[in-house]
């Protein structure tokens, strides 16, 4: 059905609402990116289970019966699951940036945008980062424990924000404000 | 009294036409009046001064008006507004607009803008000439106030102030990043590639690079072409098409064409604007009123070292930068009050971490809790706020717990279209920190 969409209208609203500007389709989906990768995969998919914070900054405790697949992990008597899924939120993350579709077929995607840009280290930067993230959850046999992996996630955000961002001039807030 | 500084009042308290006041005062009067009712049809004031539930104030004792206190500022700002359009209760309606903008503009440095500081001080400046001698509802209801002349320091100073905006913005720009790398345009200008006409030649390096040593030079030196006589009406239609082209590649920079296209009419002459006063209805130029009211000698030596204070002052602001070692952009220490304007393309990530003394627990600090989307992202490239903010989710921490925590930042941002550095020595615990700018918090700038 997303693909009936997008072959349909949407794939024309998508390349008109064009620019980097907030609002715009690259810089909306960049950003939903952000708060997918921030929120959903390091809060809800670590963060919670291991104990990290709640609302307004209040510590709460670890609950390993928070994470994902608790019932398959249960019978399972692994996580090898939990850990699967979280890989493959982060691979469809990366599978955007790439311009990858399911089959695995590359076509234009932000790296391609950035060696327009000349900037291929930002590319290999990244290509680096997505790399090291797996290879933190591929080590690991459970998502409780220690947390590298909590805090290993969000380097790929730094660099997203501070070097992709800043190379398509995408910005994460836009004041109600005149800028000068 | 030496011989200069009588020469200098000679010359500052000459009589001319009022007329290029009344025009400014009519022009400026009708741009904040429509300023105030676009920040409040659009929701802003809820949004910037209600909403946010911190403030990063330029005095810690400074907050917004609780409840709708801020409809009634606001309100007030467009009664006042209005007041100055038609100059009426003209004297009261400028300090009233000078004080509660200067006073909502210094609620929280988020919103810090260069023409909202032009606004203060042109509204300043209002409040002491008397722009309602003429063309006002003041000079038709108290005819002593009525004459077509007033002393010529009054539209001096406009000149002036906004020669200074205009020569320290060029100034600004004469830099590397500017001129050789032809940054921040470089990073903005690709985006806007829907635009009409221009819209296909903005991702090339060379147009960023025009656009910016032609911005340099027009600010550099479009001042003195508006002196001069013979070269204002050219220089006045290369004013409307900077300015112009400004807001259509950069529509976010709002009320600032506006107000130099109004604000610049000052240096045209006397008899350009009593022709334009003339369409108006009411008084004219060859009507009533007494022609000259000479000020009392006391009071223009006063006037004359307060303009020469005023202009030092002025002329001193955005060099101060001077002070501080290593990069202005990067450290930001003297930055704004500068007439610095759009001159750095800043982006990157930033986290604020609070450590707990006793039990070595860290988290971090969940900065969408206190800040709105705007104010983090305007902090994070901006030290002094970011100290600011760890001073006061410290001090919630110490409300709390009893004992004071501790407070690190950890940031990489990247400037001008650069590849993203470390910004902040993420050891100091900046809430103990006495000096932070002092202590090297803020990491040197690697080009």
């Amino acid at each position: 059905m997303l693909v009936e969409q997008w072959t349909g209208s949407l794939q024309t609203n998508f390349v008109n609402n064009g620019g980097t500007a907030l609002g715009s389709s690259v810089s909306t989906q960049l950003n939903e990116t952000m708060v997918y990768y921030e929120v959903h995969i390091r809060e809800n998919k670590v963060g919670i289970p291991i104990g990290r914070l709640g609302p307004n900054d209040t510590p709460i405790e670890a609950d390993p019966t928070l994470i994902e697949g608790y019932y398959q992990a249960l019978a399972e008597g692994n996580e090898d699951f939990t850990l699967a899924l979280l890989r493959a939120s982060i691979e469809e993350m990366e599978d955007l940036y790439l311009g990858e579709n399911s089959a695995g077929t590359d076509a234009q995607g932000y790296d391609d945008v950035l060696a327009s840009f000349e900037q291929t280290a930002v590319d290999e930067d990244v290509k680096a980062q997505f790399a090291a993230i797996y290879s933190l959850i591929d080590g690991r046999s459970s998502i409780s424990g220690d947390d590298t992996l909590y805090q290993g996630i969000p380097a790929l955000v730094t660099l997203y924000k501070s070097d992709l961002f800043s190379t398509l001039n995408v910005q994460d807030a836009d004041g109600a404000n005149d800028g000068d | 009294m030496t011989g200069f500084s009588t020469k200098a009042q000679d010359f500052l308290f000459r009589q001319v036409s009022v007329a290029p006041l009344v025009t400014l005062r009519i022009a400026l009067g009708v741009l904040l009046l429509y300023s105030t009712l676009r920040t409040w049809q659009k929701g802003w004031i809820a949004e910037l001064y209600i909403t946010p539930t911190y403030h990063f104030g330029f005095f810690s004792w400074l907050e917004p008006l609780p409840g709708v206190g801020m409809y009634w500022v606001f309100g007030l700002l467009a009664l006042a507004a209005l007041g100055i359009t038609l100059g009426l209760f003209y004297r009261v309606s400028t300090a009233l607009f000078f004080a509660l903008f200067l006073y909502v503009e210094l609620l929280d440095k988020t919103y810090y803008l260069n023409h909202y500081y032009l606004v203060t001080l042109l509204t300043f400046w209002l409040a002491v000439v008397p722009a309602h001698r003429a063309y006002s509802v003041d000079a038709w209801l108290f005819p002593h106030l009525r004459s077509t002349q007033c002393a010529r320091w009054c539209i001096l100073i406009f000149q002036v102030q906004l020669s200074v905006v205009y020569f320290f913005a060029g100034l600004a720009k004469v830099n590397p990043d500017w001129l050789l790398r032809g940054q921040p345009l470089a990073t903005w200008l690709p985006g806007k590639y829907q635009l009409p006409l221009l819209g296909p030649w903005l991702h090339l390096k060379e147009v960023a690079l025009l656009f910016s040593w032609l911005g340099c030079l027009y600010d550099l030196t479009i001042w003195l072409f508006l002196w001069w006589r013979k070269s204002r009406g050219l220089a006045y239609v290369a004013v409307l098409a900077f300015h112009l082209l400004t807001y259509v590649l950069f529509p976010r920079i709002g009320m600032f064409p506006a107000i130099m296209i109004c604000g610049t009419l000052i240096f045209f002459s006397e008899g350009w604007h009593q022709r334009v006063l003339s369409w108006l209805p009411g008084s004219s130029f060859a009507s009533d009123g007494p022609t000259a009211k000479t000020t009392p000698l006391a009071r223009q030596k006063l006037i004359t070292y307060g303009l020469g204070l005023y202009l030092a002052v002025q002329l001193c602001l955005p060099l101060r930068y001077l002070a501080f070692p290593g990069n202005l952009f990067w450290h930001e220490q003297g930055y704004r009050f500068s007439w610095r304007v759009m001159l750095m393309e800043k982006n990157g990530y930033t986290s604020v971490i609070l450590r707990d003394p006793a039990t070595h627990r860290q988290h971090e600090v969940r900065q969408e809790a206190y800040l709105t989307p705007f104010q983090r992202q305007q902090m994070r490239s901006q030290p002094d706020m970011l100290l600011q903010f760890a001073q006061y989710v410290g001090d919630a921490f110490a409300e709390q717990n009893g004992y004071a925590p501790e407070v690190y930042v950890k940031s990489r941002l990247a400037l001008n279209g650069r590849r993203s550095q470390p910004y902040t020595n993420d050891t100091l615990n900046v809430y103990a920190a006495a000096q932070p700018m002092k202590q090297n918090w803020i990491l040197p700038f690697i080009p």
